[in-house]
C-alpha cells in the first residue's frame, strides 16, 4: 500500500504517479472520506489560480515588450564607459595604420573620478599640447622608460612608462606627462601613443585631469577610478603581450625600432 | 521567444500580482536574456531559463527596494483580473480570495505554484527549472498549496500537517 502523504495525494491529483500508486490512491479515496476531504486541498488549486492569473494568455503582448525583442539596444541602460572604449579599441580604426590619426580616446578626469569619455577626432582642437608634435614623437622614439624628455621649453615633460606590442603588432608606449603652468602649478596626465610604419608616434588614448571649476562638455558618465587604474585598464585591453623588459626596449631604441 | 511571452507574462503576473509590474519584469527579463544569450545552452529549455531570469530579477528587485526602505506594495485593482467572471459572484469572491491569499505567500511559494499549477510544468521540468531535486519540488509544492488553501478558505479547519491521512 502506498503511504498517503500530502505529497502523494498531490502527485495523484497532478497525474504524476505511476500506475500502481495511482490505483492505490484511487482505492483509498473511494474507501475513506478523510482522504477525499484531504485531497480537496490539491484538486482546486490549479483551477483557482488559473482563473486569477490566466488573463495574459488571452490578450496581445504589449508593444513595448515586443519592441525589446526586436531592438535589443533600445531598452538597455547606457553602456559602461570601459565597454564603450573597449569596443572603440576593437574598431577597425584601431587596427590598420591608415586610421591611426582618425580618432583617439580622450578622458577628462574631475575630482576623484572621471567624467565623460569623448571619442573625438584630432581636428577638434585637441590635444591642447603638442602631443603629436615632432618633438614628442622623437622623444618617444629615443627615450627609455623612466627617463624624462621635455617639449616646449620644460613646460611639458613626458616620461615613457612602458613599451608593449598592441594587437596589430605595433609598438605602443604608455607615458606620463607633466604640464607646468605659468604659476608653476603642475598637472599630471597619462597617455598611450603608438608608432606608425614611418616612425611617428601618435597619441591614441589620453587621460587628462580636468581644469578646476570647469565641467567638461558632453559629460555623461562618472567613472570612479583612479587615473592610473584607468590607464592600466586601457593598456591591458590593447596589449598583445606583457610589456618589454628594459633591455629589450633599449635594444629596440638603439636599432630604431626594427623588429 | 515571442511565442513564450504570454506564458512569461502570466508567470510574472503570478509572482507580482500586478499587471504593470509583471510586464516591467518581463521586459527586463527579455533585455537581460538578450544581453546574456551566450549563457543559454542550446538544447536546454528556453522557458526554464526565462523563468529563472524573471524570478531572479523579481527577488533582486524586492531586496534592493527593501534595503532602501521602500515599502513594496502588492496591491492591485482586482477589476483588471476578473473580467471573465462578472456573472458569478461566488466565483468572483473566490478569485478575490485567491488573489489575496497569493499576496500573502512568499515569492518561492508563488514561484512553484506558478510553474506547476498555472503553467502546468511536470514535477521533473519544475525541478530542472528550479535546479533542485524532485523531492524538494514536491514538498515545497505541497506546502504552498496547503497554505494557499488555508488562506483562500479563511479557516484553520484543516490541521495542516505534513503527515498523510493514513498509512
Amino acid at each position: 500500500m502506498t503511504k498517503l502523504t500530502d505529497e502523494i495525494l498531490m502527485a495523484y491529483v497532478d497525474g504524476e504517479l505511476d500506475e500502481k500508486e495511482t490505483n492505490d490512491v484511487r482505492k483509498a479515496i473511494e474507501a475513506d472520506p478523510k482522504v477525499q476531504k484531504r485531497i480537496e486541498i490539491f484538486t482546486g488549486s490549479a483551477a483557482m489560480l488559473q482563473g486569477v492569473y490566466d488573463a495574459p494568455l488571452h490578450e496581445a503582448v504589449p508593444k513595448r515588450i515586443l519592441k525589446t525583442l526586436e531592438n535589443p539596444e533600445s531598452g538597455k541602460p547606457p553602456r559602461k564607459l570601459f565597454n564603450r572604449i573597449a569596443d572603440f579599441l576593437r574598431m577597425p580604426g584601431w587596427q590598420p595604420a591608415y586610421a591611426l590619426m582618425a580618432s583617439f580616446v580622450l578622458l577628462i578626469g574631475i575630482g576623484a573620478g572621471y567624467l565623460a569619455s569623448e571619442i573625438i577626432s584630432p581636428n577638434k582642437a585637441f590635444p591642447p599640447v603638442a602631443l603629436n608634435s615632432e618633438k614628442f614623437s622623437w622623444g618617444l622614439e629615443t627615450t627609455a622608460s623612466g627617463q624624462t624628455f621635455n617639449i616646449a621649453d620644460r613646460a611639458l615633460q613626458v616620461t615613457p612608462v612602458s613599451t608593449f606590442l598592441d594587437k596589430s603588432q605595433r609598438y605602443c608606449r604608455q607615458y606620463e606627462q607633466v604640464i607646468i603652468g605659468q604659476n608653476g602649478e603642475k598637472s599630471l596626465s597619462h597617455g598611450i601613443a603608438c608608432r606608425d610604419a614611418s616612425g611617428n608616434w601618435h597619441t591614441m588614448i589620453y587621460i587628462a585631469p580636468h581644469p578646476a571649476g570647469k565641467s567638461p562638455a558632453n559629460s555623461t558618465e562618472y567613472i570612479p577610478a583612479g587615473e592610473e587604474d584607468l590607464i592600466d585598464t586601457m593598456v591591458s585591453r590593447i596589449m598583445a603581450s606583457p610589456p618589454l623588459a628594459i633591455e629589450q626596449e633599449t635594444k629596440l631604441i638603439n636599432q630604431a625600432w626594427e623588429k | 521567444m515571442v511565442a513564450l511571452l504570454p506564458r512569461l507574462r502570466r508567470y510574472a503576473y503570478t509572482l507580482t500580482s500586478s499587471r504593470e509590474d509583471a510586464d516591467d519584469l518581463v521586459q527586463a527579463a527579455c533585455e537581460r536574456a538578450l544581453s546574456r544569450r551566450h549563457q543559454w545552452q542550446t538544447g536546454t529549455r528556453l522557458d526554464s531559463w526565462m523563468f529563472r531570469i524573471i524570478y531572479t530579477i523579481r527577488v533582486d528587485g524586492i531586496r534592493s527596494l527593501q534595503s532602501r526602505g521602500v515599502h513594496v506594495s502588492m496591491e492591485e485593482d482586482f477589476r483588471q483580473t476578473n473580467d471573465g467572471c462578472k456573472e458569478d459572484l461566488e466565483a468572483k469572491l473566490m478569485l478575490q480570495r485567491v488573489l489575496q491569499a497569493m499576496k500573502q505567500l512568499s515569492d518561492s511559494n508563488r514561484q512553484i505554484l506558478a510553474l506547476v499549477c498555472i503553467d502546468g510544468l511536470s514535477y521533473k521540468d519544475t525541478a530542472e527549472t528550479l535546479q533542485v531535486p524532485m523531492g524538494t519540488v514536491m514538498s515545497r509544492l505541497a506546502r504552498a498549496r496547503r497554505k494557499l488553501y488555508e488562506l483562500a478558505h479563511g479557516s484553520n479547519e484543516l490541521k495542516l500537517s505534513t503527515q498523510g491521512v493514513m498509512t
